[in-house]
């Protein structure tokens, strides 16, 4: 009974499948495509035969995506053409449909697809079903649009490795026809045990056409890399075998790989991050004593430049005293929060066009994340002392970022909106060297975004008039009345760390990074000189806005905390929202590029002017009443 | 991309590291002292009756309503980010997308701003001074740098 309802049933679906099949007569013929190697701007032709002239075709590509160094992708690709002729169907390649071979951005890569191309044509009358066939054995090579130098040298330096780690050396010159010349191979090694020889001309890797080096990258998926070649004269190509099980993931290249990120996370933080810090804790103290006219920083070394760092030996010195009562490992555990914290945000602090430690593709936005955690760092550190000065201060950290990370955030996403893009690198490329071709002065509502956003994070730093966790005439020293010695260091090390960071991410956002005015970013990126001039322009824009911290600071009274919540929910948040939409505004209604320049350059001189104004009243001021030459902010 | 990721994981660690790795020096540097010496901040005063009190005080409940409100538009801002993203290619590739883009992202943040504003209304925003305990009412201005 049983065997009797199976047999009916394939009955059945061999009956359907064969009727399916034959709704659609097979009229039209496809027999190969051209060129096999595209990019976009590109025609393809699709040949075959008794295609219906002017009509328009409908085709999907089904099959697998090889990409060097990346394990093949299946992939179903639509495309659409008109029938030019009888025999053939052209698509234009546009770069929507290199994008959906290479891949898009940073990751873009030449890609070889390989399987089947389905063509269609709608049917004539309504009802009646489609035309189609299918072209069994395709190929198509694609090759992405230029990726940056950067890219395309590190994948050719990988490219060299791979082959390396084969035994392969390829020949200088490559042939005109495409694929790698192999020099020589090295005796006993994986590729000699393959049976590569030396002028093999390899044409494909894991069917990934070969064009250059920086194709000659293994797919990864198995344990083989397959080599299609030529020998001598014969036109056959032959197919090889290369084992390569510890290419990847051998320890000894991992180990390098962390010990090299390690090394380069220690020399941010120690070379650079520290010092800054240091730095800055001097040189606040010394302005905070020329514009007060009082004693500061006056003990150690020359210039009393070694103040801090005797700050830091006595702070080592002090007795560690963890409170006995309380939490004391939530009281342990906040210093690691905040230094973490500020830390982790120099990862995309970007000092040059390569002296960044790595471009995440979320930037931006990371920076806004991790800088929180610093927050919760101070809440638990106040929490877990356990006294009402230090819940004070963890409570009120808690207040400003509630209050000030939603307009900050959002004045963040319009200049997301005007580049299109969260990395740092890409926000900084949107911009140019001269001040007029920055965000701050592209139009006036990114200047005021610009404002709102120094003003938000000043507040999110603990920065005066902002300062109120750590307000020493209401609550002691705030979150850190219960620290002593070491882990208080860490505290304020990270605080003026933060203010660092919140200058330069300003910097980069608002004030072009590291464009040097008047270079082209290429004619940068080609002169390691160049690049270093490029680092110390960015540092120079971050330290006139640290200058402008201080300069607040000293000037500012504190505001209340309760006032700065308000201002925050009440002015601030309706203020970014009302900025998000004019700079939305902007995006779709984008003004043309002379009308831009005439702004910006607009824009500039207004503040040149405002900015002239300033100083020849500071000038009047400090002549008018014979003031002591103390109090000169210009000697 | 994941060794991008790895980046922040090392900056990560070196940091913990640079934090623990010191509070093991300055145990090793700095002498013994006799056991006298302060155990908590309470002992730290030379006057007891300005010590710190223990953290038992009240604070305005408003202050949990402005931390909702923050989450609400938190999570909002999320939302909106994506968008900035995609808007110029969307923009660039037909005005009209764009100008539908925007329509429903500021039906979006129409519909928050209405809600904030009925929280300003009803007074959700205006947390009292107490937020944190006996602080006083004084704008006195900072004299002493923290450190």
């Amino acid at each position: 009974m049983r065997l009797a309802l199976h047999v009916f049933a394939l009955v059945l679906v061999s009956l359907a499948s064969s009727c399916a099949r034959d709704a659609g007569p097979q009229l039209i013929e496809v027999l190969d495509l051209a060129p096999h190697e595209v990019e976009a701007g590109d025609r393809v032709e699709v040949l075959g035969a008794s295609f219906p002239q002017g009509k328009h075709a409908k085709m999907t590509f089904r099959g697998t995506l090889h990409r060097p160094g990346e394990k093949p992708e299946s992939a179903e690709i639509p495309a659409e053409g008109d029938a030019t002729s009888a025999t053939q169907i052209s698509i234009d390649f546009t770069e929507g449909l290199q994008q959906l071979f290479c891949g898009v951005g940073e990751g873009a890569a030449h890609t070889t697809f390989d399987g089947e191309l389905e063509v269609s044509f709608p049917a004539a009358t309504a009802g009646a079903p489609a035309v189609s066939t299918t072209l069994h054995a395709a190929t198509l090579d694609v090759r992405p649009p230029t990726p940056r130098r950067a890219v395309l040298d590190a994948r050719r330096t990988e490219g060299e490795r791979a082959l390396a780690y084969m035994g392969i050396r390829p020949a200088k010159t490559s042939p005109p026809s495409g694929g790698i010349v192999v020099e020589s191979v090295e005796p006993g090694s994986r590729a000699d045990k393959a049976g590569i020889q030396a002028n093999d001309l390899l044409t494909s890797l894991d069917k990934l056409r070969l064009t250059s080096l920086a194709d000659a990258i293994p797919a990864g998926a198995q344990l083989l890399a397959t080599f299609t070649l030529r020998r001598g004269t014969s036109p056959a190509e032959i197919t090889r075998e290369v084992h390569i099980e510890s290419y990847r993931g051998s320890p000894p290249a991992d180990l390098y790989g962390a010990a090299l990120l390690i090394a380069i996370a220690a020399a941010v933080i120690i070379f650079f991050m520290a010092p800054t810090a240091g730095a800055l804790t001097w040189v606040e103290r010394r302005v905070a004593g020329r514009m007060r006219s009082r004693a500061r920083a006056n003990e150690a070394g020359r210039r009393r430049a070694l103040t801090w760092r005797a700050d830091g030996i006595k702070m080592l010195l002090e007795k560690d005293v963890v409170p006995s009562a309380r939490d004391s490992r939530l009281f342990r555990l906040a210093p690691y929060l905040v230094f973490i914290g500020v830390s982790a945000s120099f990862v995309v602090m970007p000092f040059g066009q390569y002296l960044i430690a790595a471009d995440l593709d979320v930037g931006i936005l990371y920076v806004l994340a991790v800088t929180s955690l610093v927050t919760v760092g101070l809440l638990s550190g106040g929490w877990a002392a356990d006294n009402e000065y230090s819940l004070t201060g963890g409570i009120r950290a808690a207040g400003q970022i509630v209050s000030c990370q939603v307009p900050g955030a959002i004045a963040v996403a319009c200049i997301v909106m005007m580049t299109g893009s969260l990395r740092l690198q890409e926000i900084i490329h949107a911009q140019g060297g001269w001040p007029w071709e920055w965000f701050l002065f592209k139009n006036p509502v990114t200047f005021a975004t610009f404002c709102l956003l120094f003003t938000t994070a000043l507040a999110q730093v603990n920065r005066a008039p902002f300062e109120l966790p750590e307000a020493e005439s209401e609550a002691a020293a705030g979150y850190a009345t219960g620290y002593v010695g070491v882990r208080y260091l860490f505290f304020f090390f990270a605080e003026w760390a933060n203010v660092f960071v919140m200058c330069g991410i300003a910097a980069a956002l608002f004030m072009g990074g590291w464009q040097v005015p008047g270079l082209s970013t290429g004619a940068q990126e080609a002169h390691f000189g160049l690049q270093l001039v490029g680092a110390l322009v960015f540092l120079a824009k971050a330290w006139m806005l640290l200058a402008l911290v201080i300069w607040i600071r000293l000037t500012w009274p504190r505001v209340r905390v309760e006032r700065m919540m308000a201002l925050c929910w009440k002015r601030f948040v309706p203020m970014a929202f009302a900025a998000f939409a004019l700079c939305a505004g902007w995006v779709v209604w984008s003004p043309g590029r002379t009308a831009q320049t005439v702004m910006g350059v607009g824009m500039f001189a207004v503040f040149c002017v405002a900015l002239a104004r300033f100083a020849q009243r500071v000038r009047y001021n400090l002549h008018a009443p014979q003031a002591d030459a103390r109090l000169n902010p210009f000697l | 991309m994941l060794t991008a990721y790895a980046t922040v994981l090392a900056f990560m660690l070196v940091a913990a590291t640079l934090v623990s790795g010191s509070l093991l020096v300055a145990r090793f540097v700095r002498g013994r002292r006799p056991p006298t010496a302060p155990e908590s901040t309470q002992d730290v005063s030379d006057a007891p009756e300005s010590a710190p009190h223990p953290a038992r005080f009240n604070f305005d409940p408003r202050f949990c309503l402005v931390a909702f409100v923050f989450v609400v538009f938190d999570v909002a801002v999320a939302f909106l980010v994506p968008v900035a993203v995609v808007l110029k290619r969307w923009a660039a590739e037909s005005r009209g997308t764009g100008v539908r883009a925007l329509i429903e992202v500021f039906a979006f943040a129409g519909v928050l701003l209405l809600g904030l504003a009925y929280a300003r209304k009803n007074g959700d925003l205006e947390v009292e001074a107490t937020a944190g305990g006996a602080s006083p009412p004084t704008t006195v201005p900072s004299d002493d740098d923290p450190a």
